[in-house]
């Protein structure tokens, strides 16, 4: 039987970036040319499969990037195993702001959180404002995942997710339990061996 | 007859789309004369088989992908209600799966249309239409069996077929694995819509549950930090379905109204000797006595005709002939079911007829008067206080003995009454009586006793109680008058909590036990309870009822709460008649009922109208009496209260509030309340109809598999300038833009914030919304004392951002902002004196003056101080008459701005006057800490000279002192007065509360007569 687990990702960065967008693409293959900024914090649930066939859904919590909504932030991404920071390939000024990000996610969240940054709007490259080699010697200095994106095409998109799945502790401890949006698991949570525990044939437990 | 498709898509959710719907019926048998005999006699059948419709409904999930289709077969209600047109139900629902299967066939003989005219006359125009059969195999994998239809749609009929085979063929195509969620899902609230929903219980919700803010009941949850979302749904959309029948059912309906007079009595072990009438009837002005009470009759060995062995007579309602003037026998039958050890059930099934005798019976000329109460619920208490009646609990005579003197004093009314229930615990009794007219109107009768005296079970102290049903009678003119209305359950308890002024603790402890411990058995009946008609759900209640399941419930008594005061206080105080509206209102802020209250440790959410009547306890006769008739050994007390809680089921107003000095033959004096309840005339069927057809919208929300969409707006919230006392209120719309109802709660930031601001109230906190409706939300700040005080001393600008959680959604953020004006109100005056200038003008809190370069008083005292002494000298009612709440509010911004006081023509009118005085209290009462300090308190109270008085203010901050003396030179001006002659006292009496403000988490209060002459020192 394959294994699931469970994980918190949240996505942090700029307004108009594009990390609705891209939640939509992920999620439901979608992208919409007038999307309305966040004005709050959305929650989506999406799986991947990876090649062994274990499967990661992740709970995605989608915030909002205005400024003024800032201080709201830590309540969503505490407890979160992954974030996506995203900045705007032709805005230079959004790196900068995924950079602080970034900085407040290292002093704050989990220590073990898994932080990927992601350009997006790479069909818009021509315009391009941050180049590939300087946010990537960035993301290696900070011992980050890195990519580039276009929610628009889809481009880069699962492949994003997918690395962050493959990174993630894929290893859960047999005794984790609850629900996983009452309180988020810190790591990932095997939802097949919940399942069997549930039905009272559980493996071995040390507890 | 309403279309098939609009049927249709009515019935079933926006999230689905109907595709086909076409009429069909049940196919009639043909060859049933053989089936017929077997079940001779049973024309359950209907002879016209019911209206169906058949329809194929698809859904297309969240994921925009995969479309799912399902057979549902409509079946028409039996009629309910014949105002509701599209009563229909899911009677079948079969998924269009691999093994799904529908085909139509001919029958091979033709149908006779047989309400068509014979053949051949106008066989052009009524063709007999052709029958189709269709039959629906569910397919072997499903648990449901294959059905049979008949339609003359045969156009419908072909493009259902088309549809099944569209949807049958995509599902076809899907695997298993290609999607995560239950594929069919979304039929099943199609499927629960027959599982009961909340609020058709007969047993009405707890009241102290109901009392409790829906949101305080919901799971824990911040941002980003969901609860249990799905058992919140369930709790906010049953809030949500009792707004709706109240707001939509209950309130455009008729009304019904029963007068309820209430009243408690401590008899102190006396026989009635007196005529009640003050006490049962009220004090109103009426016609003699046609009735002469037979007063002398009634001792113990003159009720010997009437009374049964008291032993065997256990049934708690009884002959109501024995407490009536013998004249008005009732030809009433009824029929009476034995009892548990503690419980009584009374079933009362008197029919119609002979309660109309019994209104007959009565003297035509006894006119019904609209005040003449429709209940009267009498509570005694002490009424044996032999060792026989602790040991045996059982009924005694004098419960006969009470009774006829209460119907002796209704007087010539008396024939319009009769006795419905009672309830005995020793010394307590409840007698519960109606009139006549009414009787019928009551039905489950259920009592309990419940003793809590001596070793916690004795009943010399304890309760009794009586729960019972009203069912009103619909007005014959009403037009869709329904036989069956929906009965509303009252609650009436007496009780007898433990006595002494030290008991304060045990009082409340009595009254948990109780509240805990008062619960109505269900019923043991000799005969079997007919339920009432046509009510399946509605049938007498099996499990035992709390006092609290009802819509009202009244709690009366000798409650034993004593006041705090001094002795010598408490009888000074209710002696002097003239100060009597202000005494009494200084002693109710000392009783320990409302402390027990404040601080809920017991009658937590009851209502008592504030008393304006003396204490009803203890007099005494004689020497050993005060002035009043107080017994010197006792501190006077309002023991004896009424008190009462209901759900917005029904309207309660208290009409009165009483104690009847006329009535001395206990060292009680009884205490009454007229309650004027107002309940709502619904048909039974009319409710469940309401019921079921606003549950079909909202049930199994939570198990949708779509996400609920709302819009916001806007999402900020600018209250530009708020100040104290003044409230602004701005709304913010909640839109549902989705397709499934969306149930929203506000949440706080972090686990361990607050969900909105002090300074903001959020209304409604959570609530429910349907697709494509809004609902407003109103934000409203509202300055209140004891929040101005933190912000007089903090930043002005104030700036949060709200979090509204939609369950199963998301996060949505409403931005609030406001500039807090300051104001010289709820401040103290050692902070008031370091202004630089109007409170108006500090930027910051940081800018106040360091102390010793602060002013010797605070100037917006001495401003009104100064304008009162010249401008109002002179008015009449100065201080004792409230000033106009706009004009208080202009001198109060003129303070706080530091703007003169400007009222053009006005100036010279005494309501200016009047609005000076009631600021300068107002502000007075405001501070945060009173002119003389709560510690100086009790030395105040004990000075005994002037000089002393004088020399005390030496320990008091220099501020405090001069305002103090300025004043108190003003007070004694005013006194001095020709306006205010005589009115010293009354000076006196209002700015002693308000100079010593109590401290009323305070055990022991200081005496409010020292303090008063204390004051009395500087203005007598
Ligand atoms: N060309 C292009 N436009 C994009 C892309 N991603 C997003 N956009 C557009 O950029 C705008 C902002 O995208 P959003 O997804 O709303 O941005 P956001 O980061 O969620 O913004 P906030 O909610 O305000 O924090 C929208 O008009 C999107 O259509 C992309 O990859 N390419
Ligand atoms: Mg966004």
């Amino acid at each position: 039987m394959s294994k699931q687990f469970q994980f918190k990702l949240v996505l942090l960065g700029e307004s108009a970036v594009g990390k609705s967008s891209l939640v939509l693409r992920f999620v439901k293959d979608q992208f919409d040319d007038y999307r309305e900024s966040t004005i709050g914090a959305a929650f989506l649930t999406q799986t991947v499969t990876l090649e062994d066939q274990t499967t990661v859904k992740f709970e995605i919590w989608d915030t909002a990037g205005q400024e003024r909504y800032k201080s709201l932030a830590p309540m969503y991404y505490r407890n979160a195993n992954c974030a996506v920071v995203v900045y705007d390939i032709t805005q230079s000024t959004s790196l900068e702001k995924a950079k602080s990000w970034i900085r407040e996610l290292q002093r704050q969240a989990d220590p073990n959180i898994v932080i990927a940054l992601c350009g997006n709007k790479l069909d818009l490259a021509a315009r391009r404002q941050v180049s590939e080699e300087e946010a990537k010697k960035y993301a290696e200095e900070e011992g980050l995942m890195w990519g580039e994106t276009s929610a628009k095409t889809g481009e880069g998109v699962s492949d994003i997710f997918t690395s962050i799945a493959k990174k993630l502790p894929l290893t859960a401890p047999p005794s984790a339990r609850g629900g996983a949006r009452a309180g988020p698991a810190r790591t990932g949570v095997d939802l097949n061996k919940q399942a069997v525990a549930g039905q009272g044939q559980g493996e071995q437990c040390n507890c | 007859m309403s279309d098939a498709f609009d049927i249709a898509q009515e019935i079933t959710r926006p999230t689905e789309d109907v595709k086909v719907a076409i009429d069909a019926r049940s196919v009639p048998r043909i060859a049933d004369e053989a089936e017929k005999e077997t079940w001779s006699g049973s024309d359950h059948e209907p002879t016209v088989p019911r209206r169906k419709i058949l329809a194929v409904v698809s859904h297309v999930h969240a994921d925009g992908k995969h479309e799912h289709g399902c057979v549902f077969v409509f079946t028409h209600k039996p009629p309910l209600v014949h105002t509701i047109p599209e009563d229909y139900v899911v009677e079948h629902a079969f998924p269009i799966i691999h093994g799904f299967s529908i085909s139509m066939s001919q029958p091979r003989q033709t149908t006779i249309d047989l309400s068509s005219p014979p053949a051949g006359s106008t066989f052009t125009l009524n063709q007999p239409r052709t029958e189709l059969t269709v039959t629906i195999d569910p397919g072997e994998d499903t648990p449901f069996s294959p059905i049979t239809l008949q339609t003359h749609d045969i156009q419908g009929l072909r493009r259902l077929l088309d549809e099944c085979k569209r949807l049958k063929e995509g599902f076809a195509t899907e695997t298993a694995d290609d999607y995560g969620f239950e594929p069919f899902g979304w039929v099943a609230p199609y499927m629960a819509d027959h599982a009961l929903p909340p609020l058709l219980s007969s047993i009405p919700p707890d009241l102290r549950k109901l009392k409790k803010p829906v949101h305080t009941r919901l799971s824990t949850a911040s941002a980003g930090m969901p609860g249990d979302d799905i058992s919140d749904v369930e709790i906010i959309r049953e809030e949500w379905m009792r707004r709706k029948v109240e707001d939509e059912l209950f309130a455009r309906g008729e009304k019904a109204g029963l007068k309820i007079r209430v009243g408690t009595f401590n008899v102190n072990g006396k026989f009635p000797s007196q005529d009640l009438s003050a006490w049962v009837r009220g004090d109103v002005a009426r016609p003699p006595a046609a009735f002469i009470p037979p007063l002398k009759e009634l001792s113990p060995l003159s009720l010997g005709e009437g009374q049964k062995n008291p032993i065997e007579e256990t049934l708690a309602a009884e002959d109501p002939g024995n407490g009536q003037p013998p004249d008005a026998t009732s030809s009433e039958t009824r029929s009476l079911s034995t009892v548990s050890d503690a419980t009584t059930y009374v079933n009362l099934s008197v029919d119609t007829q002979s309660a109309e005798t019994a209104v007959s019976d009565a003297p035509p000329d006894v006119p019904e008067d609209p005040s003449d109460p429709d209940m009267l619920v009498l509570g005694f208490q002490e009424l044996d206080l032999s060792t026989e009646a602790l040991l045996y609990s059982t009924k005694t005579a004098r419960e006969q003995a009470w009774c006829m003197a209460a119907f002796a004093g209704l007087g010539e009314k008396a024939v319009l009454y009769e006795k419905l229930a009672s309830k005995q615990l020793v010394g307590m009794l409840l007698v519960i009586i109606v009139k006549k007219r009414l009787r019928h109107n009551f039905s489950e009768i259920r009592a309990v006793s419940v003793g809590v005296g001596i070793m916690g079970i004795m009943g010399n102290k304890g309760a009794t109680a009586v729960r019972l049903l009203f069912t009103p009678t619909p007005s014959p003119s009403a037009a869709n008058a329904e036989p069956q209305t929906r009965p509303t359950a009252l609650t009436f308890v007496n009780a007898h909590l433990a006595a002494f002024d030290e008991m304060y603790e045990k009082r409340n402890a009595d009254f948990q036990e109780l509240s805990k411990r008062l619960v109505f058995e269900p019923a043991i009946s000799v005969e079997d309870q007919q339920p009432p008609s046509n009510g399946s759900w509605y049938s007498p209640a099996a499990a035992p009822l709390s006092i609290f399941e009802s819509d009202a419930l009244f709690w009366l008594g000798d409650l034993n709460y004593r006041l705090t005061l001094p002795d010598a206080d408490v009888r000074s105080l209710v002696a002097d008649d003239q100060l009597r509206e202000v005494n009494i209102r200084t002693l109710r802020r000392f009783d320990q009922l409302a402390s027990a209250r404040r601080t809920k440790k017991a009658f937590e959410d009851f209502v008592e109208q504030p008393i304006t009547h003396l204490p009803s306890y203890r007099f005494s006769a004689g020497v050993l009496a005060d002035g009043m008739g107080y017994d010197m050994k006792r501190k006077p007390a309002w023991t004896d209260r009424i008190l009462h809680m209901a759900s917005k089921a029904v309207t309660v107003k208290q009409r009165s509030y009483a104690s009847h000095a006329t009535i001395t033959m206990s060292d009680h004096r009884p205490v009454s309340a007229e309650f004027d309840v107002e309940v709502s005339v619904v048909g039974l069927d009319e409710y469940e109809a309401f019921v079921h057809r606003v549950w079909r919208d909202v049930s199994a929300i939570e198990y949708i598999e779509e996400r609920p969409r709302v819009r916001v707006e806007p999402t900020n919230v600018d209250f530009a300038k708020i100040s104290y006392k003044r409230e602004v209120t701005r709304t913010i719309a909640v839109v549902n833009i989705g397709k499934v109802p969306c149930s929203f709660r506000f949440v706080p930031q972090g686990p361990t914030a607050d969900t909105c601001p002090p300074w903001l109230r959020i209304h409604p906190i959570t609530g429910l919304v349907l697709p494509g409706e809004k609902v407003d939300v109103t934000l409203t700040t509202q300055v209140d004392e004891a929040l101005a005080s933190r912000l007089n001393v903090g930043q002005a600008h104030l700036e949060e951002t709200l979090v509204l959680h939609t369950a199963l959604g998301r996060d949505h953020f409403v931005a609030v902002s406001a500039e807090y004006e300051r104001t010289c109100f709820a401040t103290s005056m050692s902070w008031l004196v370091r202004l630089p200038g109007p409170v108006r003008e500090l930027q910051s809190p940081d800018d106040v003056l360091p102390e010793d370069r602060s002013v010797n008083a605070p100037r917006e005292i001495m401003r009104l101080v100064n304008w009162l002494m010249s401008n109002a000298t002179e008015t009449d009612g100065l201080f004792l008459t409230p000033g106009d709440e706009e004009l208080i509010r202009q001198i109060r911004e003129n303070l706080d701005t530091g703007g003169e006081f400007d009222f053009g023509a006005a100036e010279k009118e005494s309501k200016v006057a009047l609005a000076f005085g009631d600021t300068l209290l107002q502000l007075l009462d405001s501070l945060s800490e009173p002119v003389i300090p709560p510690a100086l308190h009790p030395r105040c109270a004990q000075m005994t000279s002037r000089d002393e008085a004088f020399e005390l203010l030496d320990d008091l901050p220099v501020v405090n002192v001069n305002v103090w003396i300025s004043l108190t030179a003003f007070l004694h001006f005013l006194g001095q007065q020709e306006a205010c002659k005589g009115r010293v006292e009354q000076l006196v009496a209002i700015f002693t509360p308000v100079l010593f403000r109590d401290d009323l988490t305070s055990p022991t209060p200081v005496s409010i007569i020292g303090r008063r002459n204390f004051l009395r020192y500087f203005i007598g």
